[in-house]
């Protein structure tokens, strides 16, 4: 392709450019659009498992509902985060456009006028106000691409969050109920599962701001689920079929 | 209530704000195509009157 020669010529070369920069924006939009959408439905999985364990109440069934929310936070978390790379290929797009654009204004503003014809001269001026408006579009496009972008990150982040934490978290409450299936009696077991899940609950509560902190909390909810449960073996001398974290 | 609830409902107003941006995004750059069009168009006006000259 040859180099454009004239300022005119530059100009067009450059506008098409910045057109088809703002048509690849434009897909990606869609694509963002698209994304987000799987997000919000994930979002609406997570909710509804989320509310599914607090009827069920405590138990097994509860952890295994709390989990199904923890993993669709995940996906929330993930789509999110695809998302927001499809945000900043936008800015990048946008940014080529803009660059684009200010390079035709150069052109235009280069193109002789003085000895033109009215009609070409008249030409060029609805031209440099094309540029001009389409300018003024494309700057405005911009700080919107940005900030739609750190929103959808800012989404990532929670969901990952919450996804990570808890994800831990149960399956150290996952690890006590299994313990609990292998003691023979099988109140003792419930009872044990229920006050894991409230100690959960306490380290959910704690442990909100650090996946590495609510990891060690976890650990400790485990420890102390495992001791109480050797105490009251113990105590009661119940049949226990093993102590570890084994059926 | 659970901490999912919580968390779900500190996701939730990120992405409603995002899906808005993204309209509002999508509707800047309809008129930025148009734009970039018609000032394609227009330079290809002033191009051709340049050449006739």
């Amino acid at each position: 392709m040859s180099e454009p020669s004239s300022p005119a010529d530059v100009a067009l070369d450059r506008l098409s450019e910045a057109h088809g920069q703002l048509r690849l924006a434009s897909r990606l939009v869609d694509d963002m659009h698209a994304g987000l959408a799987r997000a919000s439905s994930a979002l609406v999985e997570a909710e509804l498992e989320s509310r599914r364990a607090g009827l069920i109440g405590e138990g097994p069934l509860s952890g295994l509902a709390l989990t199904n929310a923890g993993q669709e936070m995940a996906r929330v978390a993930m789509r999110c985060e695809d998302a927001a790379v499809v945000g900043h290929q936008i800015q990048v797009r946008l940014r080529e456009a803009s660059t684009a654009v200010q390079e035709a204004q150069v052109g235009v503003g280069q193109i002789e006028r003085r000895e033109l014809a009215i009609d070409h001269a008249c030409d060029v001026a609805a031209l440099q106000a094309r540029v001009e408006a389409l300018a003024k579009v494309v700057e405005l496009a911009g700080p919107i691409a940005a900030a739609t972008t750190r929103h959808v990150e800012a989404a990532a982040e929670v969901a990952r969050r919450n996804s990570t934490l808890n994800l831990d978290q149960r399956a150290q409450v996952g690890e006590v109920l299994r313990m609990g299936n292998g003691v023979a009696v099988a109140s003792a077991d419930l009872g044990r599962a229920a006050e894991a899940d409230r100690h959960l609950d306490a380290v959910l509560t704690s442990a909100s701001t650090s996946a590495h902190r609510a990891t060690g909390d976890a650990d400790v909810v485990s420890r102390a689920a495992r001791r109480r449960m050797d105490q009251h073996r113990d105590a009661s001398g119940a049949p226990v079929a093993m102590t570890g974290p084994s059926r | 209530m659970s901490q999912d609830d919580d968390y779900s409902r500190e996701t939730r107003p990120h992405l409603v704000a995002a899906m808005r941006g993204l309209e509002d995004l999508g509707r800047v750059l309809d008129q930025a195509e148009d734009a970039g069009a018609a000032a394609e168009a227009a330079a290809m006006t002033a191009n051709t009157a340049a050449c006739d000259e």
